[in-house]
């Protein structure tokens, strides 16, 4: 056995997108223990997001810039429950169809950053390819790549149109062959399968006690999808969640690269749904009551708690986001690994710092 | 909403090992601890848990001076959530060191509780 040595890994790392510290101690290659460091993005959003309500529905998209449309939607579905008010149909499908694409957007980075992670150059860019044709589609239909601003509390404040929806649907058919190479590239692929399999193990006992969420937990066994508790327009499609049992780095992988098929799915059976009528309704006076809000997003289970008093700064309002508990995690999967395995473990969680420190 | 909230009670830093383990036992699992400063200087502490097919919260109101007993060993990721607690409202829970988002000495002290209003005629920015 050789003498433990302790190693920092980030905050600036290659395989990190965002500042995020492992402190790692190492016997020759082996990990025996790992202490997170975290906090290098922590920005004060929930004093922000409680200054003013009315803006909060702008600010809580700027907590994530991979999952905004679920941090607004989070929010602004805690505000209608305060509120007491059903957002009409069409409003609860475009949103639906909306978090469905941003779930693709934000799986086929993930997926692209685990290829980049050992070292598989074109997959990932094969992933951000087909990525980029998601991105153009939410860009013609919101307007913007990145933060869609489509939501208000109470609806969306964009509609979208007959050719929009076709554009929709044409997209879809468009990625679909394409996605479905990538799954196969990523199911087959022997290379992918050796750095991924058996490697970073989360048993389903682990990620319980952990309080893991999304697709970390569902590779883990879990089976459990917020989306199936009907929020938005969920209710109104059919899906069942995705689950695995072997909660190795290729398990993490897998259950994503089929939440993407399944995202084409959910979002293709919202399209005949949508009916003429309004997207949004008005709520009057400021807020006055508590509410819970949760949504599914691309990484997992994403919490809003909000309590208003009647005026407009909040008295409180808490995120809990899902990277909050799957980062914490990586404690159960490091212990034992080799250190060249390290960046494919943590990015197979995909960590997203900026939803971890806030 | 009870806006009154809950009664400030001494052995509520206690008794949430006991209401944690009852919630866990029952197959529910942690999602967040929201911490609020109420406007008598208390805090309000929600321990939220999914149960499905909704959420359910147990509550209790403590003094900051007060150290809540941790439930990081009943379960394993109120670690995170403690210790977020601990970093942005300056509670102490028995064990949990600070440092999860901040750091002491270079960072703003419990920056979730209100500040103390400035002295009448001065200026709060100094």
């Amino acid at each position: 056995m050789g003498r433990a040595t302790t190693i920092p890994f980030g905050p600036q790392h290659a395989a990190f997108l965002e500042p995020l510290n492992v402190t790692l101690t190492l016997e020759e290659e082996k990990v025996v223990g790992a202490v997170l460091n975290q906090g290098y993005n922590h920005r004060g959003m929930e004093h922000a997001l409680s200054l003013d309500y009315r803006k909060s529905q702008y600010i809580s998209e700027r907590v994530c810039g991979i999952c905004s449309f679920h941090h607004s939607t989070a929010y602004c579905q805690g505000l209608e429950s305060i509120y007491g008010i059903d957002v009409p149909e069409r409003g609860r499908l475009i949103r639906t169809i909306m978090m469905e694409c941003q779930r693709l957007t934000s799986h086929l980075l993930a997926l692209g950053h685990i290829a980049e992670s050992v070292g598989y150059e074109n997959l990932f860019m094969q992933c951000f390819r087909e990525r980029e044709l998601v991105m153009t589609l939410v860009n013609r239909i919101s307007g913007n790549r990145v933060h869609y601003s489509m939501n208000v509390a109470g609806g969306v404040k964009r509609d979208i149109s007959p050719e929009g929806l076709k554009d929709i649907q044409a997209t879809m058919s468009r990625l679909r062959p394409r996605l479905r190479e990538l799954h196969r590239v990523f199911s087959r692929d022997r290379t992918l399968s050796k750095r991924t399999k058996g490697i970073g193990v989360l048993s389903n006992q682990a990620a319980r006690e952990w309080g893991n969420v999304g697709p970390v937990s569902r590779a883990s066994g879990i089976p459990r999808d917020i989306r199936q508790d009907g929020f938005a327009a969920y209710s109104m499609v059919k899906f069942s969640p995705i689950v695995r049992e072997e909660g190795d780095c290729y398990a993490r992988m897998m259950v994503r690269m089929d939440e993407c098929l399944q995202s084409m799915d959910i979002i293709e059976q919202c399209l005949p749904l949508i009916k003429d009528g309004p997207v949004a309704i008005q709520m009057k006076g400021h807020p006055k009551g508590e509410a819970y809000s949760r949504v599914e997003a691309p990484r997992g289970e994403l919490v809003y708690f909000i309590r208003a008093n009647g005026k407009t700064a909040l008295e409180r309002i808490k995120l809990r986001t899902p990277a909050l508990m799957n980062v914490a995690s990586l404690l159960a999967m490091l212990p034992g690994c080799q250190l060249a395995d390290v960046p494919t473990i943590t990015v197979s969680v995909d960590p997203c710092i900026c939803c971890t420190d806030r | 909403m009870n806006e009154a909230g809950p009664k400030i009670e001494r052995n509520a830093c206690l008794e949430v090992r006991k209401r944690t383990k009852e919630m866990v036992e029952a197959g529910a699992r942690m999602i967040a601890i929201v911490a609020l400063e109420r406007e008598d200087g208390s805090i309000e502490l929600i321990y939220s848990f999914d149960r499905q097919p909704g959420i359910v919260d147990f509550r209790f109101q403590i003094l900051p001076e007060w150290e809540v007993d941790s439930v990081a060993d009943i379960f394993t990721g109120a670690l995170t959530l403690e210790r977020e607690v601990v970093d942005l409202f300056g509670l102490k829970y028995k064990g949990i060191p600070p440092g999860l988002f901040l750091e002491a000495g270079k960072s703003p002290v419990a920056p979730l509780r209100r500040r103390p209003a400035p002295a009448k005629g001065g200026d709060e920015d100094g």
